[in-house]
């Protein structure tokens, strides 16, 4: 535990107009899923320049590659992991704003992702250097990945998990609006193929029995017990369909329309798996094929990522559910009311909590985290408020130092 | 005239004489098929050059030519047809060993595709006045059939939001609106039960709001390419008014739902480059050829063989009949489909 001056020490070394200039560097650089590329360049030099002890490049594919800046312990407490993503949504229909070159304006920064969630890494970035700055001694690591292919469905940061050694602990500062949100959904991305077995016939069967299985599809009911604090989920829905020769031959009308095909999106609960899932899916389309013989359905999960032409994520992202009083809450409450004056939300937060992140994979793979930013949800995810900025910068930093400080034997965070 | 019995004594000689296959080769080149009909007895056989890939077949059987021919023709391209077109040939070899005398000449044309059939109302002169064309039933009309695009607009939403979001669903409204559209046919004339809606092709996501489609999006947007055929006793305009009532009735059940439809889809589409398609086509029920091809098809069924179905004509009898020939489709097992067509031609020749 960190005494009050060596907090307020940590602090004063927070400059907000620091972080937001860094955010907006990293706003003005394109990095859409696949394309990240150029800002991890930025952000692996940015990292060397803003004194963190090390830092690795860590190609995920030819162009694209996490970055992970580390501040070093002496080896004896905690490592501790902030886990931001570098890629950014589409941008939707109707952005108004210039695009990649961010302002200020009325205490808000705009630009391109700022909210989801370059405002958030630029924070998780300067967090760490405000503890270095401090000359505060760190036992354990803090560990500052800046991954590539969240919105892919975590490709980045799974990738990480496979090569690096698992921190024990982590924060994920996607979009809560400084709220601790510790569960959400897993998320199940997959295609759903049907054709027709039949030869010409005049009348595309396939498109016909699609339809009827996306009707059975959405009346789905899975098998599991209901979560009480996500009771809006399981959600499926088939979110984008093609069907005919549309694709292939840019053709409406053909003999033989034989294959239709159901993009489908499933939000589970922390309480269901993928495994149970998956099988409730074929066991319906079991039962739709052997009602119908003239027809084959396939199931592919999850589809590959962003083939054409859907934007789909290409692995299972699995669902968060860390205990409401597990230490680390209780340790960023206390720091974020220290900071803030206010006690922070804990545990389900809207209509995040119905989303996937890289939470999950650090969940799934035994590590205590959850997510806590200082950006909201919002339609074009292009603004964040400075003063959210500061606050989150400052809540980070100081648990990050609380944490990192303490000898691994003194405390018991749950690994 | 009683000619029955000596055109089927014919018919099985010719069978016995040639056996099921006299040319014991595939027919299903020109060259091929004009060696079938020389085996099987055709005196004048020639081919038809119309390009180079593009042959046809023709064997003829002349009459006295008081009538306009009997065309009974064939694609050699497909498997089903050459059998029927064997069927022809040899039931129009019955006919002529028969003996009677006959008032048209029988051209039996084994064809290379539709451009085949399309040249041969330009190569046979006179013009045909019947034909039959080689099918799977008896196909005596055709309906017509027109494309439109149905564009089915719902709301956008991410699929986490709190409320539920089926009632913005544009994919399940476009569902909802075709079988809205199903249920509210009216019956058609004979052997067409249309108006038909099919969906032939579909594309459904989300489109109004970002430039890529995200199935954790619902869906805002769905169009389907609808293949509308009618029956031959319909207008297109009456079709797509009777669509409309019932997207309309649909529209009025649900307050989130708007629809646009496309009469005349063109390139701009996604369902580009659509194909023409076939205008309706009707041979009248007591048009002598279907009476006689009708009737004689219920002689040889039987309570193991029921009269073939009454189907949509072939593409290839409506193409036959716009151009002026008054054209039926056919076909059924052996040996009934040489029977059948050897009587139903001697009734039309004799």
């Amino acid at each position: 535990m960190i005494d009050s001056d060596t907090a307020r020490r940590i602090a004063d070394k927070v400059d907000v107009a620091e972080v937001a200039d860094l955010t907006s560097a990293l706003a003005n650089i394109p990095s859409f899923s696949g394309e990240e590329g150029p800002v991890g360049r930025f952000v692996a030099e940015r990292m060397v320049g803003l004194g963190f002890d090390t830092v690795e490049t860590q190609q995920v594919e030819p162009g694209r590659f996490n970055v992970i800046g580390t501040m070093r312990g002496d080896g004896s407490g905690l490592s501790f992991m902030f886990n931001g993503h570098l890629d950014v949504d589409p941008i939707p229909l109707g952005y108004d704003r210039p695009l990649w070159q961010s302002s200020i304006e009325d205490g808000w920064l705009y630009g391109v992702g700022v909210g989801n969630m370059k405002g958030a890494d630029a924070a998780m970035i300067m967090a760490a250097v405000a503890v270095k700055r401090s000359g505060v001694p760190l036992k354990g690591d803090i560990v500052v990945a800046c991954v590539v292919g969240e919105l892919q469905g975590g490709v980045g940061t799974v990738h990480l998990l496979d090569n690096n050694p698992l921190p024990d602990l982590a924060i994920v500062p996607e979009p809560t609006n400084l709220q601790i949100r510790t569960m959400h959904a897993g998320v199940l991305e997959a295609l759903v193929v049907v054709r027709a077995k039949a030869g010409r016939s005049g009348v595309s069967k396939a498109i016909d029995a699609a339809l009827r299985a996306m009707n059975a599809l959405h009346a789905l009911e899975f098998t599991h017990e209901p979560h009480a604090a996500l009771p809006g989920l399981p959600r499926m829905h088939v979110g984008s369909i093609m069907g005919g020769d549309v694709k292939r031959e840019r053709r409406g009308d053909v003999d033989m329309s034989d294959s239709c095909t159901l993009a489908i999106d499933l939000r589970l609960h922390p309480g269901m798996t993928e495994e149970g899932a998956v099988a409730d899916i074929e066991a319906l389309l079991k039962r739709l094929a052997a009602a119908d013989p003239d027809m084959e359905y396939e199931f592919l999960p999850p589809p590959a990522a962003y083939a054409a032409p859907w934007r789909a994520m290409g692995i299972y992202m699995p669902p968060l559910e860390l205990a409401e009083d597990h230490p680390l809450v209780s340790l960023t409450s206390d720091w974020h009311r220290h900071v803030t004056g206010e006690t922070p939300q804990v545990g389900m937060h809207m209509p995040g909590s119905h989303a996937g992140a890289d939470s999950g994979h650090l969940w799934r793979r035994g590590v205590p985290c959850f997510n806590y930013g200082p950006s909201q949800h919002s339609r074009f995810y292009n603004e964040i408020a400075l003063s959210k900025i500061e606050h989150g910068t400052k809540v980070m930093a100081l648990t990050a130092a609380d944490l990192c400080g303490r000898a691994k034997d003194t405390v018991d965070f749950g690994r | 005239m009683d000619h029955d019995g000596d055109i089927l004594r014919a018919l099985d000689a010719n069978r016995r004489d040639f056996g099921e296959n006299p040319a014991r080769s595939p027919v299903d080149t020109a060259g091929q098929w004009a060696a079938f009909l020389r085996e099987c007895g055709f005196g004048d056989v020639s081919l038809d050059r119309i390009s180079p890939q593009t042959i046809n077949a023709v064997g003829a059987i002349r009459g006295d030519g008081s009538k306009r021919p009997l065309l009974l023709c064939g694609r050699l391209d497909a498997g089903t047809e050459r059998r029927v077109l064997v069927s022809m040939a040899r039931a129009a070899r019955a006919v002529a060993d028969s003996g009677f005398s006959r008032s048209r000449d029988i051209f039996v044309v084994g064809c290379s595709g539709r451009e085949g059939i399309s040249k041969l109302p330009d190569s046979i002169d006179p013009l045909p006045e019947i034909a039959i064309t080689a099918g799977d039933g008896l196909g005596t009309s055709r309906p017509s059939a027109l494309h439109v695009v149905l564009s089915i607009r719902g709301k956008p939403a991410w699929i986490g939001n709190r409320h539920m979001l089926s009632n913005i669903h544009a994919i399940e409204k476009a569902a909802a609106a075709v079988e809205a559209i199903d249920k509210g046919g009216v019956a058609g004339e004979g052997a067409c039960p249309a108006p038909r809606v099919s969906v032939q092709g579909i594309i459904g996501g989300l489109t109004e709001d970002h430039v890529v489609w995200r199935p954790a999006m619902v869906p805002d947007h769905c169009s389907m390419v609808l293949k509308v055929e009618l029956a031959p006793d319909l207008t297109a305009s009456q079709a797509i008014g009777w669509i409309r009532a019932a997207l309309d009735r649909q529209a009025e059940a649900d307050s989130d739902l708007s629809y646009f439809l496309d009469l005349e889809p063109g390139e701009a589409h996604a369902f580009a480059n659509l194909v023409p398609l076939a205008p309706a086509y009707l041979v009248d029920e007591d048009h002598p050829l279907v009476v006689a091809c009708h009737r004689r098809d219920a002689q040889f069924s039987s309570p193991d063989e029921d009269v073939v179905p009454v189907v949509a004509a072939t593409q290839d009898a409506a193409l036959l009949g716009a151009a002026g020939i008054t054209a039926i489709s056919y076909g059924a097992p052996e040996p009934r489909a040489a029977k059948v067509l050897a009587l139903t031609i001697a009734d039309m020749v004799t």
